[in-house]
C-alpha cells in the first residue's frame, strides 16, 4: 500500500511561523504554488537587516512595509509577532512607518544597534496597536521630548513591556505607561536615566516583576516608591561605576523578592520580603542598614565586593529567619568568624561581578563546614565553561580549591555542574599543572552520574584519561584534540563500552 | 488509577492512565464531553504514531513529577532522539499532535521540521516533501 504523507496547511503555516525569518521564508516560497499563498498566512515574522548608510535604512524599511502590506492585504489578521532588528553604522534615524500594516500584532520586538535610533513616530505607532501582549524596545529613542505621554488605556492586553538602552525613557512616561495597562505584569527598563524628577512612583495594580535598570551619574538622587499590590519581584540597580543615592519606599509590602545591584536604603520596613540579594559595590554598613528592613528573609544571596571585614554572626543577626546564604565570587572573603546556623551554604565560583575567577581561600570553606557545622555546602561551577578568557593562574587556583574541598568532604560537599562543560575549551592551561590535577578531578567526575558527552576543543587528552571517563557520546574540535600518535582512533575508543556517538570535525578526522 | 482507552485508525486499543491522556487538549475534550465509557476512537492517527505520542507525553510527565532525578540535558537528549525519525514518521507526527492538540508535541515537531527547511535550499526543501508523498506505509 503506497501512503502518502502530506502536511495540512494549518501544521504548514505554523512550521513557516517557526522559521520566522522573513528573507528565509521567501526562499521557502519558493518551493511550490501552494506554499507561496500559505507563506502570507504565517503568524510570526521576523526581519534582520543591516544598513550602512541613512539611504539603506530608508531602503530596508521600505522592504518591511512592503512585506507587512502584503500581508495584511493577502491574510488580514493572521501576523502575531513581528521582531524587527535594525542597524546602521552611521548615525540616522529608523521612521517605523511599516508598523501601521502590521495591525493584528498580539508581540511586537523592535531593535535598533549601533548608531541608529528610534524616530519620533514609533512611539506613536506603537500606542495604536491596542491588542498588543508584550513588547520590547531595545534601542534609544530620537529625543525625550518627542515621547508623548499615554493619555488614553490604549494596553487593554498589554502584560509584558521592556525597554533596553532607554537613555530617553522618561519618569512621566512610565509612569503614564503603567496608568494605561490595567494588564501589565512584568516591566522591565534598562540604562534609564531620567533626572528630570528624582522620584518615579510605581502604582499599578497587575504588575508582578519590575527590572529597573540605571545609569544615574555620582551623587544623582532616585527614589522608587512601590505602590502594587502584587508585586512579588522587585530588580534594581545602577551602572556598577556609578554611585548614585537610591532608595526604596514601600506603600504595598507584599513583594517577596528583592535584588539590589548597588548600594540604595530602604525608607521603611517589608516584612513579607523572602528572597533578598545585594550584589555590587556596598558598604558593609548599609548592607545592615538594608537587613534592618528587612527581617524575614530566608534566602540570601551576597555577591558584594567590600574592603572591611565583619563577623558574620553579628552581621546576620537581624535576618532572625535565615536558612540559606548564597556566596558569589570572592563576597565570602569579607566574613570572619563567629557562629552561624544555616541549613545550607552555597557558593557560586567562578560568578564574581565582572565573571572573574574567584575561589575564595580552602581555609574559608574549612571554617564554614567544622566551625558552623553547615551540614550542606553546594559549590556552584558552571562558569567553568568560559575558560579561554581566564588567565592561567586564576583558574589553577578555582581548580585546586575545588578539588581540595570534594577530597575532604566528600559527603557533604555537592558539586552543581553541567557535566560535560568541565572539560570544555581547555585551551591555553598549562600543561603541567593540569597534569597534576587531573587525575583528582577525574576521580571526582567519576562520582558523579556518569558523562553523556564529552566535547573537547583543542583540549590535549591521553587515552588513559578518556578510558576513565567513559563517556557516551564524544565531540572533537581542533586537531590537538584526540590521542594522536599514541594508538589509533579504534583501539583508543575499544574500551569505551557505553559510546554510542562520536562526532569528528575535519581537522581530528584527518589524523586518523 | 482511572484508565482511558485509545483506538487507533487501525483498530488497535490502547488502555492509558486518565492523567496522561489529559495532556491531549482533544481527548480531554471528548472526555468531557462523552465521559470515560466508551473507548476514544481516533481515526487519523496510526498505531506506530500514537504509541509514539504515548512515549513522549510518558516521558515528560515522568521528568516533571517531583524527584525525578531527569537533568534537562537529558530531556533534550530524549526529544532530540524522539525526532531523530524519517521526513514521513515525523511529518505523521506533526499531524497527529496537531490532531490531537499537544502543544508541547507540537511545538517540537514543528521546530525541528523548521530548522530542516531553513538550512536548505528550496529544490531539496520541494525534494524532502515529495519523498515524504511517495513513502511507503
Amino acid at each position: 500500500m503506497r501512503r502518502s504523507v502530506d502536511l495540512d496547511d494549518g501544521a504548514l503555516v505554523d512550521i513557516l511561523s517557526r522559521i520566522a525569518d522573513a528573507r528565509q521564508i521567501a526562499q521557502c516560497s519558493l518551493v511550490c504554488k501552494r506554499w507561496q499563498e500559505l507563506r502570507w498566512a504565517v503568524t510570526g515574522l521576523h526581519f534582520d537587516f543591516r544598513a550602512r548608510s541613512k539611504e539603506e535604512v530608508r531602503e530596508k524599511e521600505d522592504v518591511i512595509a512592503a512585506v507587512l502590506r502584503r500581508t495584511k492585504n493577502r491574510a488580514p489578521g493572521c501576523l502575531k509577532t513581528l521582531k524587527v532588528s535594525l542597524r546602521c553604522d552611521e548615525p540616522s534615524e529608523a521612521t517605523g512607518h511599516w508598523l501601521m500594516w502590521a495591525d493584528s500584532l498580539t508581540a511586537l520586538w523592535l531593535e535598533a544597534t549601533v548608531s541608529l535610533r528610534w524616530g519620533p513616530a514609533v512611539w506613536n505607532s506603537v500606542l495604536r496597536l491596542d491588542t498588543l501582549r508584550g513588547v520590547q524596545i531595545v534601542g534609544r529613542f530620537y529625543s525625550k521630548n518627542l515621547l508623548p505621554v499615554v493619555d488614553e488605556s490604549p494596553f487593554q492586553s498589554l502584560r509584558y513591556c521592556r525597554f533596553s538602552k532607554a537613555i530617553n525613557v522618561t519618569n512621566l512616561l512610565l509612569e503614564a505607561l503603567l496608568a494605561a495597562s490595567p494588564a501589565l505584569e512584568n516591566l522591565s527598563v534598562d540604562f534609564f536615566g531620567d533626572v528630570s524628577r528624582p522620584a518615579l512612583t510605581v502604582s499599578s495594580a497587575s504588575l508582578r516583576t519590575l527590572r529597573l535598570f540605571g545609569c544615574w551619574r555620582d551623587g544623582d538622587a532616585f527614589k522608587v516608591v512601590l505602590n502594587a499590590p502584587r508585586l512579588a519581584s522587585f530588580v534594581f540597580g545602577n551602572l556598577p561605576s556609578r554611585s548614585a543615592r537610591l532608595s526604596i519606599h514601600f506603600l504595598s509590602k507584599n513583594l517577596s523578592s528583592l535584588e539590589l545591584f548597588s548600594s540604595c536604603e530602604l525608607e521603611n520596613r517589608c516584612d513579607l520580603l523572602q528572597s533578598l540579594r545585594i550584589t555590587g559595590n556596598w558598604a558593609l554598613e548599609n548592607v545592615a542598614n538594608v537587613f534592618q528592613f528587612t527581617p524575614m528573609v530566608t534566602v540570601l544571596h551576597l555577591g558584594l565586593r567590600s574592603t572591611g571585614k565583619t563577623r558574620i554572626d553579628n552581621f546576620l543577626a537581624p535576618l532572625i529567619n535565615l536558612k540559606r546564604i548564597h556566596f558569589y565570587g570572592l563576597a565570602m572573603m569579607s566574613f570572619v568568624g563567629g557562629d552561624m546556623r544555616l541549613e545550607a551554604l552555597h557558593v557560586h565560583l567562578w560568578a564574581d561581578l565582572d565573571f572573574r575567577y574567584a575561589a575564595p581561600d580552602i581555609s574559608l570553606f574549612k571554617a564554614f563546614l567544622e566551625v558552623h557545622k553547615i551540614p550542606s555546602l553546594v559549590v556552584h561551577c558552571k562558569e567553568m565553561a568560559d575558560h579561554e578568557t581566564k588567565s592561567v593562574k586564576e583558574s589553577y587556583e578555582c581548580w585546586r580549591v575545588l578539588f581540595d574541598l570534594l577530597l575532604f568532604y566528600p559527603s557533604r560537599v555537592t558539586l552543581k555542574k553541567r557535566s560535560h562543560h568541565l572539560l570544555n575549551r581547555m585551551r591555553g592551561m598549562e600543561l603541567k599543572r593540569w597534569q597534576e590535577l587531573r587525575f583528582g578531578f577525574y576521580r571526582a567526575l567519576m562520582g558523579q552520574p556518569p558523562l553523556r558527552t564529552l566535547e573537547f576543543r583543542d583540549t590535549v587528552l591521553t587515552t588513559e584519561d578518556l578510558w576513565k571517563l567513559e563517556p557516551d557520546e564524544m565531540i572533537t574540535q581542533g586537531d590537538k584534540t584526540l590521542p594522536q600518535a599514541q594508538m589509533s582512533l579504534d583501539l583508543a575508543i575499544a574500551p569505551l563500552l557505553r559510546l554510542k556517538a562520536l562526532h569528528l570535525d575535519c581537522a581530528s578526522s584527518k589524523l586518523l | 488509577m482511572v484508565k482511558v482507552t485509545l483506538k487507533s485508525a487501525e483498530g488497535d486499543v490502547f488502555e492509558v492512565d486518565e492523567e496522561l491522556a489529559l495532556e491531549s487538549l482533544m481527548v480531554k475534550n471528548m472526555i468531557e464531553d462523552v465521559g470515560l465509557d466508551s473507548a476514544i476512537s481516533l481515526p487519523n492517527v496510526s498505531s506506530t504514531i500514537l504509541a509514539k505520542v504515548i512515549e513522549y507525553i510518558k516521558f515528560h510527565m515522568d521528568a516533571q513529577k517531583d524527584g525525578s532525578k531527569k537533568t534537562s540535558e537529558e530531556i533534550k537528549a530524549f526529544d532530540d532522539d524522539f525526532v531523530n525519525v524519517g521526513i514521513p514518521t515525523l511529518f505523521e507526527m506533526v499531524l497527529a499532535s496537531n490532531y490531537l492538540n499537544v502543544k508541547s508535541l507540537l511545538s517540537l515537531t514543528c521546530n525541528t521540521v523548521a530548522n530542516m527547511i531553513k538550512t536548505k535550499p528550496p529544490a531539496e526543501v520541494k525534494e524532502m516533501f515529495t519523498s515524504a508523498k511517495q513513502a511507503k506505509a
